[in-house]
């Protein structure tokens, strides 16, 4: 058996093909959008995704984070990589090492 | 599609639509045994125009409606498809489109991409052309690879389906390699549901518990394999679960189904069920069709549920099965689902079961029936 495609913090990732990252006008939530399912977003996982555009590796995600927020960059790091993991399991995002 | 939206919403006393379901025509090249269309195709050739859909999309995402699947029938034979996705398209809507790719679909591909279709769902019916074409009624298997493969080719996210059965069962390792083959993005293993030609089919379609155990063992082994490469959806069939489906994740909580001649149903198999007559787009809003109409609301909240569901402390978790298999089975749309090991009607289902026996298909028809 194949084991689990692990993330990094090296890698960059970027929604799948197949998710949409959507505003939600009813809800003022962000909703990730994929066939046949939904997830409402909190605004902390909204704004993880928005800056996972495949311009950005997952440091580099969460150093930006940190920065905004005023927190600790490892801290966010450990966040934002298990919070891309799950979804990377779900096929909900690609990552390129 | 009984999944529900997983977005952790609770359930409130004015539910919101997420899902709207466009069967924009009963048209079909296929004639599957297992269709989930009503019996009586013949009688129902009315099909909505061009200005009514865009006021029905409209009037969906106005609700809450954030994805639209648009299927059929078969959406292509549509000459107002592209349009029809371009609309939901501009309206913020995941777009998704159910087809055989027949006919033409390959042609198609560019204006429905232009469009902004989101996913392509293209199901298979086994993993042979003799197989699929006896299911399918028609020679159209290589087709549909064909069409598949195109999809991804031009850089489209593909979902390939499989309706599963007695007869394609055993063949669930090739059609997993089949969807890795194809480098589909998620692969839809799905049981038959046993509403309209399916259970008209029934005896003829439904497998045996071994067949299901040991696919279900497939499945989840292979679902470990391609964790973080490809989604894969295994979902036992209710007639083997002794708990019923949550069909649609509750009447009239999530969904919300269009048919061709505009009818505004909670559920796929809702066209015969009492009450639904009035139900349609062309004679009402859709804001009050699912706010405000009887057909709505007659099985939202737990007022309407007989014994064993109304103490049952699975109700709010499978909200007493699918109103419309209770109906078709029992012609009593308020019983159990007849899947439930509690139901009265239980033994209809053992019944079933144990008299699955039958290879006599019956495809699919436009035709009146002589």
């Amino acid at each position: 058996m194949l084991t689990r495609a692990m993330l990094t913090r090296s890698d960059t990732p970027r929604l799948a093909g197949k998710v949409r990252l959507r505003f939600d006008r009813h809800s003022g939530q962000h909703l990730l959008l994929y066939p046949e399912r939904g997830m409402q977003l909190d605004a902390h996982a909204a704004e993880i995704l928005q800056l996972c555009d495949g311009s950005r590796t997952i440091a580099a995600v969460a150093a930006e984070l940190a920065q905004r927020h005023h927190h600790a960059a490892e801290r966010v790091e450990s966040d934002v990589l298990n919070f891309l993991q799950q979804l990377q399991d779900r096929c909900l995002i690609e990552a390129t090492p | 599609m009984s999944e529900p939206l997983d977005s952790g919403v609770p359930r409130s006393a004015t539910p919101r639509p997420y899902v709207l379901v466009a069967e924009l025509t009963y048209r079909c090249p296929l004639r599957c045994v297992y269709c989930s269309n009503p019996l009586d195709l013949h009688r129902r050739r009315t099909e909505l125009d061009t200005a009514t859909w865009l006021r029905v999309l409209n009037e969906a995402e106005a609700l809450g409606v954030m994805q639209v699947s648009f299927s059929g029938g078969e959406p292509l034979l549509r000459d107002d498809l592209e349009q029809l996705i371009g609309q939901a398209h501009s309206l913020g809507l995941y777009t998704n489109l159910a087809t055989s790719g027949i006919p033409k679909g390959h042609e198609r591909l560019a204006g429905l991409q232009q469009a902004g279709i989101d996913n392509i769902q293209v199901s298979v019916q086994d993993i042979s052309a003799s197989g699929a074409t006896r299911i399918a009624g028609g020679d159209f298997h290589d087709a549909k690879l064909d069409f598949a493969a195109r999809v991804k080719a031009a850089g489209l996210p593909l979902t390939l389906n499989v309706v599963l059965h007695r007869h394609n069962l055993d063949h669930l390792e090739r059609f997993i390699a089949l969807a890795e083959a194809l480098q589909a993005d998620r692969l839809e293993l799905a049981n038959t549901q046993y509403q309209g030609w399916a259970l008209l089919n029934r005896a003829a379609l439904l497998p045996t518990r071994e067949q299901l155990q040991r696919a279900r063992e497939v499945a989840t082994a292979a679902r470990e394999r391609l964790k973080g490469r490809m989604e894969l959806l295994f979902v036992m069939p209710d007639y083997y679960s002794d708990r019923p489906k949550p069909c649609m994740a509750g009447w009239g909580q999530r969904f919300l189904l269009i048919a061709p001649d505009g009818r505004a149903l909670p559920c796929h198999g809702a066209h015969d069920l009492p009450g639904m007559a009035d139900s349609n787009v062309q004679t009402h809003s859709l804001q009050w069709l699912w706010q405000d109409s009887p057909a709505f609301n007659l099985f939202r909240g737990e007022a309407w549920m007989p014994e064993p569901c109304r103490s049952c402390e699975r109700r709010a978790l499978d909200f007493g099965g699918c109103r419309c298999q209770a109906y078709a089975l029992t012609g009593d749309a308020t019983q159990t689902d007849p899947t439930c090991a509690l139901a009265p009607a239980h033994e209809l289902i053992v019944t079933a079961r144990a008299q699955a026996e039958s290879s006599e298909l019956q495809y699919r028809s436009m035709a009146t029936p002589t």
